[in-house]
């Protein structure tokens, strides 16, 4: 996944206006303009409960390649032939 | 660092307004530079270039902006009704490039106003929006062509004159705008629905009869006027909800006690069954009762009893909405009550007195008038701001839903039993309340939960 500047500005300028982040400072560092965000209380829980959500699409995700893994491994079922 | 990949950057970041690149400008284009120079390009990519475009514009999209748009295109949907009521349509070359410039004029401003609203609450990419506006003045102007197209061929076929090119052209036209309409709802639509790699046959799906149906209501006068009512009242909505326009604390309401419930219940039930002989006597009393004359004479009766019946039932639900909605319920009923006795009137008088049309338009102006009174707590700050929403409204409702008030005495009854049925359940306890019913807040956080409620 490709995050475009603009796309990155909107997104931090969102949050800002809903309280998730602030600016916290800018400075010059190799001639170049940098500003710094930090987090807040709302974003954290925010963030918390999103990371939260990941984790367990994550661990359903482990379940269900370990489930096919297992399913590979089994041996196939006997099939009686009669000549 | 490469100067006129610089100079690239900085004139595409021109597309934002002044006010956010004196914030934003040097550290976003630094990040650009810094972007560009890692990945070892000397200009800006073209994709890079339309995404600043697209997030610059989308930038200067401001609820005001939203609310100016969605104001001109009430304006602009409401000329042609206002036309029609007063009798006053032009059918020259110049009423109907007018008409229809009116017409699809304020269809465009009200779909780009109602995308404009989904950019905002972040439902839409800029750079989806930005494509889809330019879906949307093409196919509006297609679809204008079409209509006008369709006008001149419809006058060359009248007058049996050879059909010109352009007479001829309508079919085209109207292909050329569903195809674009429906490319550009696609886009919104594929970008609003989140289901996974169906969204685009199903965008798609909803986006052909969608572009028709949006085509259909611009051409049906009060269609536009509806949906610019709408996107209207909801910007105005968003701009009351900002956090610098919230002024004041409202009372909390009193609910109506259940005496008071059964006493306005039954009220409204005598009304009801009132307003339903009325309007039996309307449609059948000249032959229940053939000493009152002829069929016209006992319509005119039943819907004069009708009218005055009606003024009960809206006076019963002002009262049942007066604890939750004080004072702000007290001008729209007067306005209602005051169209109800002009209707009244035209009722007494013989149908062809002078005074009947100005009453009636008078009955139709006052049921606007409740309408945008109606609304005007919800509407922002300022007191100017708030009078002119007031106005625009209330001329919108008169225009699209007004003449609605001359059938008030057979769809009344309905509004009646309706009343009475709600007063009689009496008022539902939200699930919030039950349990705050259940175990009482702390004494600090009552002040908080009773100014949240009333907000």
């Amino acid at each position: 996944m490709v995050l475009r500047v603009t796309t990155l500005y909107a997104s931090l300028e969102r949050l800002e206006r809903e309280g998730r982040i602030r600016s916290a400072g800018e400075e010059v560092v190799d001639g170049r303009a940098r500003r710094y965000y930090e987090i807040l209380e709302s974003g954290r829980v925010l963030l918390e409960a999103e990371a939260e959500r990941l984790a367990a699409r994550a661990a359903a995700a482990q379940v269900s390649i370990a489930r096919g893994a297992a399913a590979r491994l089994s041996p196939a079922p006997l099939v009686a032939v009669s000549v | 660092m490469s100067a006129r990949r610089r100079s690239s950057y900085r004139r595409l970041l021109r597309w934002y307004p002044v006010r956010w690149r004196l914030t934003n400008g040097e550290v976003v284009l630094e990040t650009l530079e810094e972007h560009a120079e890692a990945s070892g390009r000397s200009h800006p990519t073209q994709g890079e270039a339309w995404s600043l475009r697209a997030h610059g514009l989308a930038e200067r999209v401001t609820p005001n902006v939203i609310l100016v748009a969605s104001g001109s295109a009430l304006l602009l949907s409401l000329a042609p009704l206002a036309a029609l009521w007063l009798g006053a349509v032009d059918e020259s070359v110049g009423g109907l490039v007018a008409r229809t410039v009116c017409q699809f004029l304020g269809a465009l401003l009200v779909c780009l106003s109602a995308g404009a609203l989904m950019l905002r609450g972040s439902e839409l990419r800029p750079e989806t929006a930005l494509a889809a506006t330019f879906g949307a003045v093409i196919a509006w102007t297609l679809g204008a062509l079409a209509a006008a197209s369709w006008s001149v061929g419809f006058n060359e076929a009248d007058a049996g004159a050879a059909r010109s090119w352009f007479g001829d052209a309508t079919g085209l036209f109207l292909l050329g705008a569903v195809v674009t309409g429906a490319t550009a709802l696609t886009a919104v639509l594929a970008g609003v629905l989140r289901i996974g790699s169906w969204r685009i046959l199903l965008a798609s799906a909803i986006a052909v009869p969608g572009a028709v149906g949006l085509g259909v209501s611009a051409v049906i006068p009060p269609g536009m006027v509806v949906g610019a009512i709408a996107v209207f009242v909801t910007v105005a909505l968003q701009l009351r909800a900002s956090p610098a326009s919230i002024e004041r604390v409202r009372p909390v309401p009193v609910p109506l006690t259940t005496v008071q419930r059964h006493r306005l219940a039954a009220v409204a039930l005598v009304a009801a069954v009132l307003g339903v002989g009325s309007a039996v006597f309307a449609l059948a009393g000249s032959l229940l009762v053939p000493s009152v004359g002829d069929s016209t004479e006992a319509m005119r009766l039943g819907l004069l009893a009708g009218t005055l019946v009606a003024i009960i039932t809206v006076v019963t639900a002002a009262f049942a909405l007066l604890p939750r909605r004080r004072p702000a319920i007290l001008a729209p009923t007067l306005a209602f009550v005051a169209a109800l006795i002009a209707l009244s009137v035209t009722y007494l008088l013989p149908m062809d007195h002078p005074l009947v049309w100005p009453l009636l338009s008078l009955a139709i102006v006052l049921v606007g008038l409740a309408g945008g009174l109606l609304l005007a707590p919800v509407l922002p700050r300022p007191r100017w701001l708030r009078g002119l929403l007031v106005a625009a409204i209330s001329l919108a409702v008169a225009a699209s839903v007004g003449f609605l008030v001359v059938s008030v005495a057979f769809w009344a009854p309905v509004l009646a039993v309706v009343a009475s049925i709600i007063l009689i359940r009496g008022p539902r306890q939200s699930p919030a309340a039950s349990a705050e019913a259940l175990s009482p807040a702390p004494p600090g956080l009552e002040a908080d939960w009773a100014r949240r409620s009333a907000q």
